[in-house]
């Protein structure tokens, strides 16, 4: 029996010695565009993917999926791709980085193994995952696109303004009340995720006001009542309903995925 | 420390009790976890800002002002194209101050305009340039806009916010997941502070899932603070997420006027499978916990069996959660036997059960049982 179980160790070590490490970016929720894999290369910005690969050292896979969908349509997109690449390239140990909306697609993958038969297999190869503001107790500021969707306006109004998409509505703080009770694990009195999250959570929101890039972002921010800090789309205690708090950021959303006002990159690089 | 728990995690691998290929997932809460039933509604959304439409018709508004802070006003084009020349707004304070088309304002006037692209928002809302007026302070008193709706442009949304202001309106539908019947509450809480603020006309208007606003729905002034409205239907019987807007106006009891917007939503489930009440057993067997219940299907389809399990009430009133299953069900219409086999519990239980829709996302049903030692 005991011979069995140093067997056993033994084994585990020699089979995490020849681990092959693999990174997973996802993105999060935007057009239809960012199905494309140059556009989901855009979103994270070339120095990002260089800084948390190690100079493209670690092998990594972008996810690209369409930005506009509900967290199961996207994580079949996503899963789809992990799992392709992973058995392609015999990738073992996977560390998941997420951006906003990505970080409730990997929760509803982790949350759900038996959706997909995909899924196990995936989950089993996950390290951990690094979520940088995850909406995972909704946002704020999709209630806000709710309330200035075209449902409110007179008829001819109704289509210049539009309704909102399925990843907004995914994302109101009611619609993630109601998955966090349902679908999603995680979240306080609800089952453990098999993999730990570690969550880093924006409090920032003027990173390049000398660019007046940032103006679009504060104004979501007064407007749409976030309470505590944000970045601007998610709040602090959004992004930290799940997991573990890793560190926070000054970066706001549209920083906090690239690697230029803060170095968050080179953080996400210190796991290899 | 993420080293140290990778670590841990590898070496601890061997000792997982269960495989991870069962068909059915089950596992045990962490020590000290407390079971959390769902809420009835979702938490309630606060507001601090309203809403205005101005078209090329009626392009003045008053926009009241609570006088506890500054004051955002952003102007969103609603066009055909992405509209992408300011749209020129002008900003008359109560005190006569003129911020006209064209000028940016400065701190020391107290009074700027910024633009920025609809993207940077990042949430869905007219493409182009949109454009902010900011308040650094306002008085109690109204601020009148004028807007030069172009001709090209349909309508002009006006969002007007105090971040910082004590008015709040706080907002909430119920049920969040609502079956086929059950009655709908609308309510809105209105504060001055700690103040509540009584009198005001509160109304509501529902939006099916993609689709228009209905009629106002005047909610009652409970002489509180509280506003309800309850209907014992929606107005259609589409599934999926329904909206509500809520618009608020009235007078603090110092005599501010004010006015705010909120929302809400719910769940409307399909009624496409229900858990039947009385049929949901808890038996202590060969050493598990088996739960069966009977489920009548209308969509054939795959569901999942979900059941938590607690323990007895605390001191506190809560309860411990102790453990979790979950297994995938294909049903077919007419009743189906669900069973599901958990780790064995001892004690007094509660047993949480519930049906979730997996072919459509939805909460089918859910049935709580208290199970005796």
């Amino acid at each position: 029996m005991k011979r069995t179980s140093v067997l056993t160790v033994l084994l585990l070590f020699a089979a995490v010695a020849h681990a092959k490490t693999g990174v997973v970016f996802i993105h999060g929720k935007g057009g239809t565009n960012l199905a494309q894999a140059s556009v989901a290369r855009a979103y994270w910005g070339e120095d990002m993917i260089r800084a948390t690969t190690k100079g493209f050292t670690i092998p990594y896979l972008i996810c690209s999926y369409d930005g506009t969908q509900y967290m199961w349509v996207a994580g079949n997109q996503v899963a789809g791709q992990i799992y392709s690449w992973m058995n392609a390239n015999a990738i073992d140990d996977i560390v998941i980085e997420t951006h906003s909306f990505g970080g409730v697609v990997i929760r509803w993958i982790l949350s759900n193994p038996t959706y997909d038969s995909r899924y196990q297999p995936i989950i089993s190869r996950i390290r951990w995952v690094n979520s940088i503001a995850p909406p995972n107790k909704g946002s704020e500021a999709a209630n806000l696109a709710g309330t200035l969707s075209g449902s409110w306006l007179t008829g001819w109004m109704i289509d210049l303004v539009g309704q909102n998409n399925d990843s907004t509505r995914n994302c109101t703080t009611s619609s993630m009340s109601y998955y966090n009770q349902y679908y999603l694990k995680g979240t306080s009195g609800r089952p453990a995720l098999p993999k730990t999250i570690y969550n880093i959570a924006g409090t920032g929101l003027w990173n390049d006001y000398v660019h007046s890039e940032d103006y679009g972002l504060a104004t979501l921010s007064g407007v749409a009542g976030m309470p505590g800090e944000d970045d601007g789309m998610v709040s602090q205690y959004s992004a930290q309903a799940v997991g573990v708090i890793w560190f926070t950021t000054l970066a706001n959303h549209h920083h906090n995925r690239r690697n230029d006002y803060k170095k968050i990159g080179d953080s996400l690089a210190t796991d290899f | 420390m993420k080293r140290t728990l990778r670590c841990t995690l590898i070496l601890a691998l061997p000792l997982l009790p269960t495989s991870p290929f069962a068909a059915d997932l089950t596992g045990a809460f962490e020590a000290g976890t407390r079971y959390e039933a769902p809420a009835d509604h979702a938490p309630a959304a606060v507001s601090r800002m309203y809403v205005r439409t101005l078209t090329r018709g009626a392009s003045a508004l008053d926009l009241p002002a609570a006088g506890d802070g500054g004051m955002l006003i952003w102007t969103i084009p609603a066009a055909r194209t992405a509209y992408s020349r300011p749209l020129g707004a002008r900003l008359t304070t109560p005190t006569g101050d003129v911020l006209r088309n064209g000028e940016n304002g400065s701190v020391a006037r107290g009074l700027r305009r910024f633009r920025f692209d609809a993207a940077e928002t990042g949430i869905d809302v007219p493409a182009g340039t949109h454009e902010v007026l900011h308040v650094m302070q306002t008085q109690a008193a109204n601020y009148r806009l004028d807007v030069d709706v172009p001709p090209d442009v349909a309508g002009v949304m006006v969002v007007a916010a105090e971040p910082d202001s004590r008015i709040t309106l706080e907002t909430w539908i119920a049920p969040l997941s609502r079956q086929p019947g059950e009655p709908v509450t609308l309510h809105a809480e209105l504060r001055d502070g700690g103040e509540a603020i009584t009198g005001a006309t509160v109304v509501a208007r529902l939006a099916a899932p993609g689709g228009a606003a209905g009629k106002p729905i005047e909610l009652v002034d409970n002489g509180n603070g509280v506003y309800v409205a309850t209907l014992a239907e929606l107005p259609s019987a589409i599934a999926g997420a329904w909206q509500a807007r809520f618009e608020a106006d009235g007078e603090t009891s110092s005599g501010v006027r004010f006015s705010r917007t909120g929302a809400g939503e719910l769940m409307a489930e399909r009624g496409a499978a229900r858990l039947v009440a009385d049929s949901v057993r808890v038996s202590r067997i060969d050493g598990v916990l088996r739960v069966t219940a009977a489920a009548d299907a209308v969509a054939a389809g795959a569901y999942r069996f979900d059941v938590i399990v607690a323990g007895a009430r605390g001191a506190d009133g809560s309860r411990p959660a102790l453990a979790w299953g979950e297994g995938v069900r294909q049903l077919v219409p007419g009743t189906n036997t669900l069973t599901l086999d958990l780790p064995a519990a001892d004690g007094e239980l509660y047993v949480d059960v519930r049906l979730l829709g997996l072919d459509t996302i939805g909460v089918a049903g859910r049935v709580v049982v208290d199970v005796r030692e």
